[in-house]
Order: structure tokens, then C-alpha cells, then sequence
């Protein structure tokens, strides 16, 4: 059984959400309607090969330009001969017509392409020397997110200038509305690319290197992108959802992530909690405010806040978590996350605490 | 123990806010997360008594499994053995698990019994964390290990 | 937990503003006169606190032993202390006892010295520390000095305990649990005792633990405060008599906001090194370790109070000032070797002695200290170091150099000094006769890699890769003569391993140290010229000291077992065999 990814929020690209989708979609729109037009021009001048007939009365020596001085037939100098009176008119003819449309006008418009296409990468992309090392303090007032990709999922850290304000968070990116973000690339292993069609291009992680992308949403919105860049064996399942917000809402969000998990309020929560950190799951993720600081899967301080789980594959929704943590190799084989060995009672507390975490 | 009345009631009124949700003291700063003894990696006890016995068997051999080799040298890079028995288990805080020396044995089965069951002077038990498939990828990966150092012994 | 410590630090507090003088208590012995060389009080023969004084001087009046008689020296008694780990600390001898304590299981040992035929066991103790201790100890399972006050000996157990035993009896008086040796930490330091109070702190910042100094009553072990060297201000001790120099340290609640959300619960900052103390001021003066993970990217920040010098006033642990020696380290250079108190004319011609400290830093600086405030007088290189070109005085901070920066993942080569720093936790000597003091040190470079560390409790957060080579000039040791004043050496000694014993200065102008290969060795004080060497049974970590004995003739002892961080260095040549002996020498 193969289980689908699911789609959560859109992932159109003819459905531009922001300025560099937008610039995007203009070029293409410029694109489709001039290619449209070449190609019916193309079309109509094919069939009309296919099907014109010559004029009634056309020799081929009427194609010859007229023996004004009479050279063709004229021995004593030296016999030009046919060939050597010039170019047959048709051959002219359609010699004209192929440096015509065939050199001139498409340098002509791929030229006038070429210059949309160049205004839209500069509206699409940071000026160039914008990127420092993953980890440069923000600029005053500049709100950087570093995203690491890793086999299969994405992980998400808002920076701070202070270091105490920084916040991690998985597969998810919640952005203000109408704010020009700062994405920085960075890779953990392999090169993936970084593609949400409604905000931006493609932009690629590569292992050794920062890039950097702008992203801007100018209405508010749930934005699926995935990974664009075959990276392995569960690459068809490494998506994520940007959602755009207004700037209240998202300092909201962002306040919310910036603290740790809530303390247990009562014993059945505590026995819950125990349940987590006692288990394998510590050694490899992180919940803020415990004990568990594992650097090797994504974080879980606010795992309940999130709209999908696995990297954009299954909702997040109780019975898909209880799946998820029993046999995660049953939803998506080779994904880094191993079926550790868990009783029914533990998996109830495990599964029960996380949906707890919002 | 001489408290101004004042001072005692400030005291009893930040204690009983800072029991609920938000662990944070009266500056709003947070306060230690809380000291659960769960998260704790357990360690071994005197006995051994969690070992698994002798009966059980790798399903991996480091000749022929070199994606389980390769596997456990990631398990043991990411379990925090690196630190304490070297980057080429060179041995650092804790024994060298590439001189020949075993404490507690050197078959595959023993080294299985040692990282499940923790020993008595502070080596962790995974037994209850780790799948028995991440265990024999590590094993595996101890035996990779010394084939490279029996190979070229390291001069660090 | 929490009502615990609210209600124990409200009980501390001084509501009606009248600070308690410290007075009385066996172990503050009358300090000598620390504004000059001249005039110190008759010395009593014996050495009741590691440093022999509380200014953590290591120096004995005692002049029997000269630098015409030292060539005479020789052994004479030995004691074998039963354990083969390395051996650090030094023997401390109150009256006609001398008392020793083993690395673990940490057996202690008084020694009647007034017998006749020596050794002469009084009684002995088996703590029966937790052996799961023994897997979370970085450097070897050391114990680095022992404390005597109010007729028991006192000293850190490595599963966390401090125990107090009855110095006649050999009986256990109290035993108090300080930290969780299953989250990683354990406690390897020598404590203090000032006036009615313990100091004591922890180890374990290659694991992850929450590094913290506090202070035990010395009758009972109760704990009477504990401050914390990362967190909130309240939970690291500092209110409004916290006045650093350094304007970037007087922002509340550094001990958080220099660390990503939560990271300070587990950055390190363990305080496993020395205290001193000051009776003017009524100030201890000690360090903090390296912050966790070793790896910085996964830190960034300052990471305020890690790799930093504080000052606390003893009685109720607040905070005076904190000064830190290498902001968000990179490299392992702790803050804990030992702060030594003196009075220096460093203030300028014709001015008073300034108040210092003096501390040899394990990032090659050695810094000139106004113990008053934190204010940074001279830090002078004492060794090869090239991860920063000089400290700033006017802002305290270093100016890091780009290229020896560590990364994730990517090898910086040679740096200097290594991670073992350009001197380690083995303890300077001063002599106020020859007003130099006599450092052991280290001529070591690295190559290294920091690498993802995920922590798991109990497990290292250590997080990196490192290749150590020797540094400029091939001898990776130096025992310095050094002038804190003129600030350079005077005169050194170059070994070929590192330095990593403490040392003795005495009134008779010798210096005592000893080596790695196990040469107990008898320097002139003025010139360093080697005057009498004995090799011992195995390599020498420990500190030396001297005492008179109830025969009235001045002996010097020493410990030797080789271990420690020189487990290194193991498998070369002249590396020697463990061992464990108290070795003591005398003229004939």
C-alpha cells in the first residue's frame, strides 16, 4: 500500500500569492501568449507549405530573373551560364523569409523575453553578496529564518540578535503578511531545493553553501511547497506548508514558539511526559522546557500547532500520530525515524503527550 | 531564620504563582525546566541483570554488510559514544573498544549485552531505547572499527 | 525542589543590612601580610588548606631546606595508597596528622606523623562513592585537594557527595548528595573553608551538567547557599551589590539571554577548579569551566557566566563581580585555574600596592586582576597562543582572530594553545621573597572540528574532534619563572612533557615540582637552576608541600601516580607505569 501525500494549502504557481510569484507568473503569462501566437503563425505557414500550390504558369525558367543583357546565351563571354545569372526568385524569396522569421524575429523576441526574463529574476532574487554564513546575526529589524534541509524533512530556525529569542521548529514556516523574509539554504547531507510555487522559484540546498531566497506573501494563506531536488528514497515525501499570516496573528505564533513546552499540570500529564522522555524518542528530538535536547529528528516544543506531520504526509491528527510513532517505515520507508520498540501503554502516553504540546 | 513579615509573604505568593504553568521567577526569567529522572539514560547495574543472554545472534557480519556498518557508525556518532570512547574508539573518557581489552567480553553477543544492558561504572543501557537492529548495526561497526585500527593503529 | 531553595535563600538574606564578620573557625589561620615580602609571622610548621594559605600562596616559611642543603634530600618514608589512578592534591598536615585522600574510590588516610617508625596508619575511611561515577568523569576519576576545619577533614566524593569525616576518630560525620551523578556530574575539586563555611562546585562540562559553586555548613553539611554560573540572576546569585567593571556585563539576566532558549540549564560552566580568598575584601574568587557542548554553533550567544572569573562574598554567595576570560569559548579554555591573591604595585610610581589577582589563564593569557571590581590591569601571553592578538582593556573582551575560529564539521588547524590550555588546573606558587611567581605550563597547539552533539543526560555533550601537536620550539612544557609587575618570565624550564604538577616555593629559595616521567625536582628560586631531582616511581600530578614533623626537622612530600589529562601522552617514550605513593623526603 502506498500512502499518498496529502495536499494541504495550494501549491499552484498560476495562482501567484506574492511579488516574485507574481513576477514569475507575468513572465510565464508573457511566455505562453507570445509562444501561442508563434507556434499558430508556425502551424498556419506549415499547413500553408503543405498545401499551396504553385501559380498556374510557373516554369522555371520564368524563376529565373530576365536575360536582360542577354549573358545566357552569349558564348563569346566566356558562357555564364543559368547558373551564373543569379538566384532563382523563389530562392531569394524564401531565402528572405528564413533570415526574416528565422533569425530576425526570434531574435527579436527572445530579446524582448530575455529582458522581461532578467527584470524578473532581479525582482525573484536577493541582491547578489546578500549571503553571509548561516548563522550571521540578523540585521536590526530583518526577520531570517535558516532552513536545513535533511533527509526527509525540513528543519526551521527563526534567528534572533539575541540568542535567547531564537526558536526551532519543523516543516513548517509561518511568515507576517506583506514582510519580505529572509530564507537562508543550508544543507545537512544531501542537495535538496526549496520550492513553494505561490511565493517563490526553485532555490537549491547544497551541502557547503548558504543560499539565500526573499519571501514575500502579500495576502494571507496556507502555501504547500516540497522538495524540488531528488535527494532519496522518501524525496516524494519531504514537503512543507509556509502559511502566511497577519502580523499580529504571527507575533502571536511567534511568541508562543519562542517559549518552552507548558509544565505538566497534573499527574495522568506528568506520567505522559515521563512516558516521552523515558523512551528512545529523547535521544533523537527536542522539546523545549524538558530534558530532551536531541539534535537528530526535527523539533517537537510545539508539535500540536502544526498542520501536518512527516513533512507534509500525514494530517496531524491523533490516529495518524499513534501511526506515525508505531511504525513509521510502514508510512514512508528509509525515512530516517526507526520503529522503536514501544508498549501499547507507552505509546498511548507518547502519542497522548505530543498532541499536547501546542 | 529571621524573616520580615513582608519578605515571607513575597516569598509564599512567588512560590504558589510559580507553581502554575509558566516556570518563571519573579523577573519573568525562566527558572530550571523541571528535574525529571525520566529522560535519563539509565546505567548498568552491578549485576548485568538486564543482559539478554548469550542466545541471541547478529544478523549482520561487518564483512558482509557494509550498509549496517555504515549504519552503526552513524548510530554511533549520534548515541554520543563518540565522546566518550574516541572517534575511532580510540578510548577517551571511557575504555578504548579497539586495544583487544574487554571488561566484559568480546564476542558480538557480549558487545550486544554491554550497549543494551549499560555497565556498573557508567555505561549507559540503550537496551530500552534502541530497536535490537540498531544494536547489532553498532556492533557491526565495532568490528569495522578494529579491522581499521589492527590495519593502521592510530598514533594519537 | 523549588520551595527548597526559595525558602533557603530566604533565610540568607540579610534583611536588617548588617553584613555577618567572619570570625573564628580553626581553618582561617591568620593570613600573612600580603603587601610585601617582608615581615611574615613565623611559620607553624604545618599546611591546614591545599594552598597552605587561603590567598592560595603555596609557600612555606620553613628554610631548613635550602639551596645549599637541597642537594641532600632523600626519601624518608613511603606510603602506597592503594589506588593505580592519577593522583592530584596535596597532603595537608594539621598538628602531628597528615591526611590524604585516594582518587576512587577516595579513601582517606590520617597519618600519625609523631609515631616512631612511619607510616603510621591512624585510621583509615571507605567512602564507597557510586562506581557509575567512574563512566562520567572526563579526565580521569582524580580527586584535586582536601579541606581540614572544626577537627574533620573534608572532601568531595566523585558521585557527587561531600563527606565530612572526624579527624580522630575516622568516623563519617556527614554526608551531603550536591548533584546527580546520573545526569553526568561529578565533583572533583578541592574545597575551602572560610570562617563556619564549605565552598564547594561541581564537574562536568563535557556532559552537559548546570555548572554551580555553593557553600556548606561546616558542623552539619547543610547547605546554606548555592549560586549557579548560568540562568537568572536569581538563580546565579547576582542583585544590586553585583557591580562588575565591564559595562556589557551589567544587564540582567545575561546567565539566559547569552544562550539559545533553554541551552543554559546545560551549559556547563562547572566550577571543578580552585577558590581563594580574600579577608579585606571578604571575597572567594574562583572559575568557571568551558560551556557545553564543546561544538559553538550550537550555543551562540556569550554564554554568560561560562569561562569566567567571579567574586562572591562567602557568607551569603551573591555576587561582587564576574569578569569572563574567553566570551563563547571555542576551544576548552576553562576559567577555573586558581585566582591568587596579592597586593602588587601595579597602580603606578608612587602609588599605594593595588589589591589583585593573579591568574594564569588557560587561554595563555595571565591577567592582573583589581580584586575590588573585576577590572582587567594587564593580561600578558605567557606561552604560544594565536587565537587572539591581545585583550582590549578598556571593554575586557579579547580580539578573537578569525582563522582560529572552530566550526561544525570543518578542521581549523594549529591552534594555540590546545584544549588542555597553556596551563591546566595544576596550582602557581608566589614567593614574597623572591616576588615571582612559579607557574607550570603547557606548549601544546590542536587541530579541531566541532561535530553535532545531541544531549542526552548522562551521556557526553562534548561535540568535537581534536589532534593535539606540540607547540613553537618542540618542548611541550615549562615550568616559568614568572614577574607579575615587570609582566614577563624571569626564567623558565622547558620539559619535554608538559607541566602538570603543582608547585612549592620556600623560604629557603627552592622551588619543588615534579614531571610526567616522575622527577621530583628542586629549583633555585631566583635563577631556576636545577639543585637536586630525584625520580620517582610513577609520573607526578599532584602538589608538593612541606611541614614540620613532631622530630622538628622540615619534610617535603609529594605525591606520584600518573593520570590525569597526561593519560594523553600515554604509549610514548618515557610515559611511565601507573602507580600511587605518597613519597617524603628530608635531610639526613
Amino acid at each position: 500500500m502506498i500512502v499518498q501525500p496529502i495536499v494541504v494549502g495550494g501549491q499552484s504557481a498560476l495562482r501567484p500569492a506574492g511579488p516574485a510569484a507574481r513576477a514569475i507568473g507575468d513572465l510565464w503569462d508573457i511566455m505562453l501568449v507570445s509562444g501561442t501566437i508563434i507556434t499558430v503563425l508556425v502551424l498556419v505557414a506549415f499547413a500553408w507549405a503543405l498545401w499551396h500550390r504553385r501559380a498556374p504558369g510557373f516554369t522555371p525558367e520564368a524563376d529565373h530573373p530576365a536575360d536582360a543583357r542577354g549573358e545566357a546565351s552569349n558564348d563569346e563571354s566566356g558562357g555564364r551560364g543559368h547558373e551564373g545569372i543569379g538566384r532563382p526568385r523563389t530562392e531569394r524569396q524564401g531565402t528572405g523569409i528564413m533570415v526574416g522569421a528565422g533569425i530576425v524575429f526570434p531574435t527579436i523576441v527572445l530579446g524582448v523575453i530575455l529582458v522581461f526574463t532578467l527584470k524578473a529574476l532581479a525582482a525573484i532574487s536577493l541582491p547578489s553578496g546578500t549571503v553571509p554564513t548561516a548563522d550571521a546575526l540578523p540585521a536590526p529589524g530583518e526577520l531570517v529564518i535558516k532552513v536545513t534541509g535533511r533527509q526527509y524533512w525540513w528543519q526551521v530556525e527563526y534567528l534572533d540578535r539575541e540568542p535567547s529569542k531564537r526558536f526551532e521548529t519543523a516543516n513548517e514556516l509561518r511568515i507576517p503578511v506583506g514582510r519580505t523574509v529572509t530564507v537562508r539554504l543550508v544543507s545537512d547531507d544531501v542537495i535538496h531545493s526549496f520550492w513553494v510555487p505561490e511565493l517563490q522559484g526553485k532555490m537549491d540546498l547544497v551541502p557547503g553553501r548558504v543560499n539565500a531566497m526573499a519571501l514575500n506573501a502579500s495576502r494571507p494563506g496556507v502555501f504547500r511547497g516540497q522538495c524540488a531536488e531528488f535527494c532519496g528514497v522518501q524525496h516524494a515525501k519531504m514537503a512543507f506548508v509556509v502559511v502566511a499570516e497577519p502580523p499580529a496573528r504571527y507575533e502571536a505564533w511567534a511568541a508562543r514558539q519562542r517559549e518552552g513546552a507548558r509544565a505538566v499540570r497534573d499527574s495522568a500529564a506528568g506520567a505522559d511526559e515521563s512516558a516521552f522522555l523515558a523512551s528512545g524518542c529523547a535521544l533523537c528530538h527536542a522539546v523545549r522546557g524538558t530534558s530532551a535536547r536531541g539534535e537528530l529528528g526535527p523539533d517537537l516544543t510545539h508539535l500540536a500547532t502544526r498542520l501536518t506531520l512527516a513533512a507534509g504526509t500525514l494530517p496531524n491528527r491523533a490516529g495518524h500520530l499513534y501511526g506515525w510513532i508505531a511504525n513509521p517505515q510502514a508510512i514512508k520507508p528509509g525515512s530516517k525515524m526507526p520503529a522503536t520498540p514501544l508498549s501499547a501503554r507507552d505509546l498511548h502516553a507518547i502519542a497522548r503527550y505530543l498532541a499536547s504540546l501546542d | 531564620m529571621r524573616l520580615r513579615p513582608g519578605a515571607a509573604a513575597l516569598w509564599w505568593t512567588m512560590l504558589c504563582s510559580g507553581c502554575s504553568a509558566a516556570d518563571r521567577d519573579d523577573r519573568g526569567a525562566p527558572l530550571l525546566p523541571p528535574a525529571s529522572t525520566a529522560g535519563l539514560v539509565p546505567t548498568g547495574d552491578l549485576a548485568g541483570g538486564l543482559d539478554r543472554g548469550a542466545g541471541i545472534r547478529s544478523p549482520y557480519t561487518e564483512a558482509a554488510d557494509q550498509q549496517a556498518v555504515y549504519d552503526g557508525e552513524v548510530l554511533y556518532n549520534q548515541m554520543n559514544c563518540v565522546d566518550c570512547h574516541g572517534y575511532q574508539g580510540q578510548g577517551n573518557m571511557c575504555p578504548s573498544l579497539v586495544d583487544g581489552e574487554w571488561l566484559f567480553g568480546d564476542s558480538p553477543v557480549d558487545q550486544f549485552n554491554s550497549v543494551y544492558a549499560g555497565r556498573a561504572k557508567g555505561m549507559p543501557a540503550y537496551g530500552k531505547l534502541l530497536p535490537d537492529d540498531s544494536i547489532w548495526k553498532i556492533v557491526a561497526y565495532l568490528e569495522a572499527l578494529k579491522t581499521r585500527h589492527d590495519k593502521k593503529p592510530d598514533t594519537q | 525542589m523549588l520551595t527548597c531553595f526559595a525558602l533557603a535563600t530566604a533565610c540568607s538574606s540579610e534583611p536588617d543590612g548588617k553584613r555577618t564578620e567572619v570570625r573564628g573557625g580553626s581553618a582561617v589561620r591568620a593570613t600573612p601580610s600580603v603587601a610585601s615580602g617582608g615581615a611574615q609571622p613565623p611559620d607553624d610548621g604545618q599546611w591546614t588548606t591545599q594552598a597552605k594559605t587561603v590567598t592560595g600562596w603555596r609557600y612555606s616559611g620553613l628554610a631548613e631546606i635550602d639551596t645549599a642543603s637541597v642537594k641532600g634530600l632523600r626519601e624518608a618514608w613511603s606510603f602506597s595508597t592503594g589506588t593505580l589512578r592519577g593522583h592530584e592534591g596535596a597532603p595537608l598536615v594539621v598538628g602531628s596528622t597528615m591526611y590524604l585522600v585516594t582518587p576512587f574510590p577516595n579513601t582517606a588516610y590520617a597519618i600519625d606523623l609523631a609515631a616512631s617508625v612511619q607510616p603510621a596508619v591512624k585510621w583509615r575511611f571507605d567512602p564507597n562513592p557510586q562506581q557509575r561515577a567512574v563512566g562520567k568523569a572526563c579526565c580521569d576519576v582524580v580527586i584535586r585537594g582536601w579541606a581540614y576545619a572544626d577537627g574533620k577533614l573534608i572532601y568531595n566524593l566523585l558521585d557527587a557527595h561531600t563527606v565530612a569525616v572526624d579527624a580522630a576518630t575516622g568516623k563519617e560525620v556527614w554526608r551531603t548528595p550536591m548533584d546527580d551523578v546520573k545526569r553526568g556530574a561529578t565533583m572533583t575539586m578541592a574545597p575551602l573553608v572560610v570562617g563556619d563555611k564549605v565552598i564547594v562546585g561541581n564537574s562536568g562540562g563535557e556532559m552537559g551538567v548546570h555548572g554551580w559553586l555553593a557553600a556548606l555548613d561546616v558542623a552539619t553539611g547543610r547547605e546554606v547557599w548555592r549560586a549557579f554560573v548560568t540562568g537568572s540572576d536569581s538563580l546565579v546569585r547576582l542583585d544590586s551589590t553585583f557591580r562588575p567593571y565591564y559595562e556589557a556585563l551589567r544587564q540582567p539576566n545575561l546567565g539566559v539571554s547569552t544562550w539559545p532558549p533553554d541551552e543554559w540549564a546545560r551549559g556547563g560552566g562547572a566550577s571543578w577548579g580552585w577558590v581563594t580568598y580574600d579577608s579585606t575584601q571578604h571575597l572567594i574568587f574562583y572559575g568557571t569551566s568551558n560551556p557545553s557542548p564543546w561544538n559553538q554553533e550550537q550555543r551562540p550567544g556569550a554564554n554568560l557566566f561560562t569561562a569566567a572569573i567571579l567574586a562572591r562574598d562567602p557568607d551569603t554567595g551573591m555576587a561582587r563581580w564576574a569578569y569572563q576570560t574567553t566570551p563563547h569559548d571555542e576551544w576548552d579554555y576553562d576559567g577555573v585555574n586558581e585566582n591568587t591573591v596579592l597586593d602588587l604595585p601595579v597602580g603606578g610610581a608612587g602609588q599605594p600596592d593595588v589589591p589583585v589577582i593573579v591568574h594564569f589563564d588557560r587561554n595563555a593569557f595571565v591577567y592582573v586582576i583589581d580584586r575590588r571590581n573585576g577590572r582587567v590591569l594587564s593580561a600578558t601571553p605567557f606561552q604560544a597562543l594565536n587565537w587572539a592578538d591581545s585583550v582590549n582593556l578598556a571593554t575586557g573582551l579579547p580580539h578573537v582572530r578569525e582563522d582560529k575560529r572552530t566550526w561544525q564539521d570543518k578542521w581549523t588547524r594549529n591552534i594555540c594553545p590546545n584544549a588542555l590550555g597553556a596551563k591546566n588546573h595544576p596550582p602557581t606558587a608566589w614567593s614574597p621573597r623572591t616576588r615571582l611567581l612559579y607557574a607550570p605550563t603547557m606548549n601544546l597547539c590542536m587541530d579541531f572540528k566541532a561535530r553535532p552533539v545531541s544531549y542526552i543526560a548522562g551521556t557526553p555533550y562534548w561535540g568535537a574532534e581534536t589532534k593535539t601537536v606540540v607547540g613553537p620550539g618542540g618542548h611541550r612544557g615549562e615550568l616559568l619563572a614568572w614577574d607579575p609587575v615587570a609582566r614577563r618570565k624571569v626564567w623558565g624550564v622547558t620539559e619535554k612533557f608538559p607541566v602538570h604538577s603543582g608547585v612549592l616555593a620556600t623560604a629557603g629559595d627552592v622551588v619543588f615540582y615534579g614531571t610526567v616521567e616522575g622527577d621530583f625536582k628542586a629549583l633555585h628560586a631566583r635563577t631556576g637552576a636545577l639543585l637536586w631531582s630525584k625520580r620517582l616511581s610513577s609520573g607526578i600530578i599532584g602538589a608538593p608541600m612541606t611541614y614540620r614533623a613532631p622530630d622538628g626537622k622540615q619534610y617535603v612530600a609529594v605525591l606520584s601516580g600518573i593520570g590525569g589529562v597526561m593519560g594523553l601522552f600515554k604509549g610514548e617514550a618515557g610515559y611511565p607505569p601507573q602507580g600511587g605513593t605518597l613519597h617524603v623526603f628530608a635531610l639526613p
